[in-house]
């Protein structure tokens, strides 16, 4: 009897002139031949991804990208392919030999995750060999990569569960669904959240506790501390017409890999939760809102 | 039709209507979709250059055909009539009939020679001479001058939290001349994770403002 076997998925981009022009381009805005080099093949790996992206129909932002951002190319090993309302995605090429792909330390954070993209000698084709959501070190072994089967799934998840962009409040960037405080609560309440706060920015969203029949609203906002740190406050208020939390209601702060690093429960006559806290640009976080079994998990990114 | 370009034709015609069957998005239909251009990619009936045309400017040539033949069967999967002809059939009709005479047309083979390397070629050790106008200054030297110069006195008041030695303007310059995060570690007894962290999200903060003055 045949047996079948798991086949993991593969591939293969081809890259045509346009791919070189564009990595000619941006390699000869650099000076030192090794940095053009890298450039050169950071480029090329970028485009394969996009190009993968594309057909599978992921929208991307080249022109969003640090990759390619002339200034950044040369401050920064960097090969990010913004993948739109996702985040950054990091493409890095592999030489047709290697078994590791390199990693620079500048690029290890604000990523969503980071692709291997192996090409040939010729460089007229490059081959998608694998993903990872974290990195640490400069090097990673290639079999310590997950396939591409688990990079769709991860992607689709993500797309699905969008992470709000904390620091692109304070640019008047708000992610949707996230509506002005005053549209939410009221006026007596408004001034509550508001009392004591810095200049910052502060945002609220109606969140439906379905089968629980409940409904909530949570408000984020934060304030600079300094370039890289930033006061977070996360509050959650009854809907208007209701004076108190429903009881029980429970509010939990996790960290990225989803540990419980505050939590408090709504008492018989809690008008309000709120938690303050501080955090460094680039790092994650998800608050719960739980009440019995129904629980609304929204993910941040400072 | 042989039997084992019959068998590939079967798979190939599976693979599209594994496409076809699920929603717009979805993992599965992108799944089928990588799948099947994987399988046209490779397929050994796929339409080749001919024996004739094996300069290097046909090599680019047909990739560029190729990857946009692959880009078009992504978005218009749903144009393929299996009653009218085989996938390859389909397949090679585009990629010949359009896709290579449209990159003839578009790209001057003068102008490609200079533009495509391999890892192997000699580009990459002789770079700096043809590379740079020698009127004017490099974009990394630009770069260098401006953060040194720091005329709004910024790069050096950023630094790393208790470390104004560690600062982003002694970090910048460093990295710009090529020296590792682990010289740099050492230098300033700061952890590479942290330096490089500081450095990346400053340069997130700097970057339009050094591109402004920068680029002319």
């Amino acid at each position: 009897m045949m047996e079948r076997q798991a086949e993991s998925l593969i591939f293969t981009v081809p890259l045509g002139v346009s791919a070189h022009r564009r990595a000619k381009q941006f390699s000869q805005q650099q000076t030192a031949p090794q940095k053009i080099k890298r450039v050169y093949l950071n480029t090329l790996a970028v485009y394969a991804v996009d190009f993968y992206l594309k057909c599978i129909g992921f929208e991307t932002d080249l022109a969003a990208s640090d990759s390619w951002n002339p200034v950044m190319r040369t401050l920064m090993d960097v090969a990010d392919l913004d993948v739109k309302k996702l985040g950054k995605l990091e493409c890095r090429p592999v030489l047709p030999d290697s078994q590791i792909v390199r990693i620079a330390p500048e690029v290890w954070s604000d990523r969503i995750g980071y692709i291997a993209v192996q090409t040939t000698e010729s460089l007229t084709e490059a081959t998608l060999l694998g993903f990872v959501k974290n990195v640490t070190a400069e090097e990673l072994p290639l079999k310590e990569l997950r396939s591409l089967d688990s990079f769709l799934e991860y992607l689709n998840a993500l797309r699905d569960k969008p992470v709000v962009k904390l620091s692109q409040w304070l640019n008047n960037i708000v992610d949707e669904g996230w509506e002005d405080v005053k549209e939410l609560l009221q006026p007596q309440q408004v001034e509550l959240a508001f009392r004591g706060r810095g200049p910052g920015a502060e945002r609220g969203k109606r969140l439906e506790l379905e089968s629980a029949g409940e409904r909530i609203s949570l408000l984020v906002g934060l304030d600079p501390v300094d370039e890289t740190e930033m006061n977070i406050w996360v509050e959650v208020y009854p809907s208007r017409g209701q004076s108190y939390l429903p009881k029980n209601l429970q509010l939990n702060v996790l960290d990225s890999e989803g540990a419980s690093v505050m939590e408090a429960v709504a008492r018989n006559t809690n008008k309000n939760i709120q938690f303050e806290f501080k955090g460094e640009l680039g790092e994650s976080f998800n608050v719960k809102v739980a009440l019995g079994n129904v629980s609304v998990t929204e993910a941040f990114t400072i | 039709m042989n039997d084992e370009n019959q068998d590939e034709n079967q798979q190939l015609k599976k693979l599209i209507e594994d496409v076809k069957k699920y929603p717009h998005s979805s993992k599965k239909r992108q799944e089928a979709l990588t799948k099947l251009i994987e399988a046209i990619s490779q397929s050994s009936y796929l339409f080749r250059r001919h024996s004739s045309q094996k300069s290097e400017f046909d090599r680019y040539v047909y990739s560029e055909a190729k990857q946009e033949l692959l880009l078009y069967i992504c978005k218009r999967i749903e144009t393929y009539d299996p009653t009218r002809a085989s996938v390859i059939g389909w397949v090679n009709m585009l990629l010949e009939r359009r896709f290579i005479k449209k990159a003839y047309a578009q790209l001057k083979p003068d102008i490609l020679p200079a533009n495509c390397y391999d890892l192997n070629s000699p580009y990459w050790l002789n770079v700096e001479a043809d590379s740079n106008d020698i009127e004017q200054l490099s974009l990394p030297e630009r770069m260098k001058q401006y953060i040194t110069s720091d005329p709004d006195e910024i790069f050096k008041k950023a630094h790393v939290k208790d470390r104004p030695d560690a600062n982003y303007q002694a970090i910048a310059l460093r990295y710009l001349k090529g020296q590792s995060w682990e010289q740099m570690s050492r230098e300033f007894d700061v952890g590479v994770s942290t330096l490089s962290s500081f450095y990346s999200r400053c340069n997130g903060r700097f970057a339009k403002m050094i591109r402004n003055y920068c680029q002319d």
